[in-house]
This record gives structure tokens, sequence and C-alpha cells, in this order.
């Protein structure tokens, strides 16, 4: 099968520490964009957020869904 | 003063050891019917998103992985007991089957990278060259490369996604898979694996690894279950509620 995917540059990962990155985004990702929701009570702030909104864009979901649940809270 | 809840439980009686939570308050288990909810006392209003107390939320739902599989809460869970209570006691039928489901397993994760430059797409048809038609001809030889483009992203990610589920899928109870062929993270999997699999389906990635080097991989786990832990979204899949 002719496969068009080009190998990942390596420079795009040369200068990162995988396994110590990659531990520390999915924990944010898990803990911040995944588990039991208990309607309207996630109460959470970004002031900080630059904190962990660092490579990839495994975090943007997160950052959006915290920025979303805040949109909503003003709203209600 | 509120409730901060990092997941929830069952077959536990006591935390193997003291465990400091948010804002180093200590962690204690909350009694809920034949649940339990990991609980720390919090004065504030809002949860800060910082690295620290992310950091804590997901060590203090860890530190009970070993004797049992927890529902974690989302980070910033900051409720009254009342609330807390009543929100088990709506959905203890929804809750128990849940535990039940994720029961002797933990979560595997693995993301795809792949760097699909489009160097390759066809060149455009030789009668939209630029010396022999307009601009309105050329716009539309744009557009029609674009859409193909995307077109050949998608059938791309559609085949990573249905190869890595052939050769995962045995090996997991539940699995949540999100394919994204517009971005350099093409693939986002969970898979609810058991305890006693985790090397199996350690060794089948590095196997998956060695078939496709031109992908990259990031796998990681053992997770508690996060992304098999919200009733409310599959009660929304479900039946269409928001």
């Amino acid at each position: 099968m002719n496969n068009p995917v080009n190998p990942v540059n390596p420079e795009i990962l040369s200068n990162w520490d995988e396994e110590a990155e990659l531990s520390l985004l999915e924990t944010l990702d898990h803990v911040l964009n995944r588990g039991l929701v208990i309607a309207g009570e996630i109460t959470i702030s970004v002031a900080d957020i630059d904190l962990i909104f660092v490579g990839l864009n495994v975090m943007v979901s997160s950052v959006e869904t915290a920025r979303e649940v805040l949109r909503r809270r003003e709203m209600e | 003063m509120k409730l901060y809840a990092y997941c929830l439980a069952s077959g536990i009686d006591s935390l193997p050891q003291p465990v400091q939570g948010i804002s180093a308050a200590p962690v204690r288990l909350l009694k809920v019917e034949n649940l339990v909810v990991l609980v720390s006392d919090l004065d504030t209003d809002a949860v800060s998103v910082t690295r620290e107390n992310a950091l804590t939320h997901a060590a203090v739902v860890r530190s009970v992985l070993d004797q049992t599989t927890p529902l974690p809460f989302r980070f910033g869970t900051l409720v009254t007991e009342q609330q807390l209570t009543n929100y088990i006691s709506a959905r203890k039928p929804a809750l128990e089957t849940k535990l039940e489901t994720v029961r002797g397993c933990v979560e595997m994760s693995v993301k795809i990278i792949w760097d699909f430059s489009g160097h390759d797409q066809p060149e455009p048809p030789q009668k939209y060259q630029e010396n022999e038609q307009g601009a309105g001809a050329l716009f539309l030889a744009e557009k029609r490369r674009e859409i193909l483009g995307d077109e050949r992203r998608a059938a791309h990610a559609s085949e990573i996604s249905t190869w890595l589920q052939e050769n995962l899928n045995a090996l997991a109870r539940d699995k949540m898979v999100t394919v994204r062929p517009e971005g350099k993270l093409v693939l986002s999997a969970a898979h609810l694996v058991e305890r006693s699999k985790i090397g199996q389906y350690r060794a089948k990635v590095e196997q998956l690894r060695a078939d496709r080097p031109e992908l990259h991989f990031l796998l990681s786990g053992p997770w508690p279950p996060y992304s098999f832990a919200n009733v409310e979204l599959e009660f929304k899949s479900q039946f269409g509620v928001s």
C-alpha cells in the first residue's frame, strides 16, 4: 500500500524529554479532561494556565474545556 | 466548607497510607451507602488549574489504585456533602455498573503523531495551469486540491485507526478512540485493560511501533480509568439528551 505519511521529523522530538513531558502531559490531560462529572460542580480557575500549556496539542482540548466551563459559569 | 472529591470506589475501608490533597488538606474516605469517596476539605469557591493541584489530584486517585480500581472525578469537583450524597444516590445503579466494568482493569493510553505534509498530493490537472486559465479557474483548482488533500488525510487517518483497533481491541475490555486527521496528533486511544494483560498490551504496542516506523507512538499507563468513568456522557450518547 502506498503510504503518504512521512516519518516524523526527528528535530520535532529531539529537544523533548519525551518520557518526562509525556508523563506530565498525560497526567494533565487525564485529570483535566476526563473523569466523573457532577454537573455544574467543576469550579476551576485558569489564571495559571501557562504553567501547564506546554508542547504538542495534547492539552488544547483541556484548556478549551477549562475556558468553556468558565464561560458557562459566567452565563449562569 | 466544601468537599473536594477525587474518586469514587468500592471495597476499601481505609487508605493505605495518609495522603495529602489539594491545599495540603488530609484526604479521607466518605462513605455513601456501600460506596466510598476520597475527599478533602477545601475552604474556597474555585480550584486553580496549577501543575501542583493537577498532580495532587492525580496522586490521590493513584494512591488507591493498588487496592482497587476507582472511578476518578474530573479535576475541580467541589461540592457539599449533601450534593455528593444526592449525586451518588441518584446514580447508584449506573455507578455500580461502571465500577463493575472497570474492576480489575487500568487504562492504557496510546497516542499517534504523524507528519502528513501533503507534498505528495496530486498536481492539479494541466488545464488549470496559470498561463492558460484565469483567477477563477485557479481558485477552483486550489480548492479542489485542498479537498482532495483533506480526503486523503481522512482516509489515511481512518486506516491507521482501523489498523490499531484490529491489533489492540482483543486486549481491551473497552476503548475510547479519537481521530483528528487535521492535526499532528492524529489519533488518541484509551484502552481499558485487565491488569494481567498490561505486559501483553505493551508488547503489542512495541510490535506495532516496529511495524509502522513512519508513525510516532506515545504509550503511557497504567492509569486509573479516567476515560471510562463518566456515566453522564454515556447517558447523553445513548439517549441523545444534553
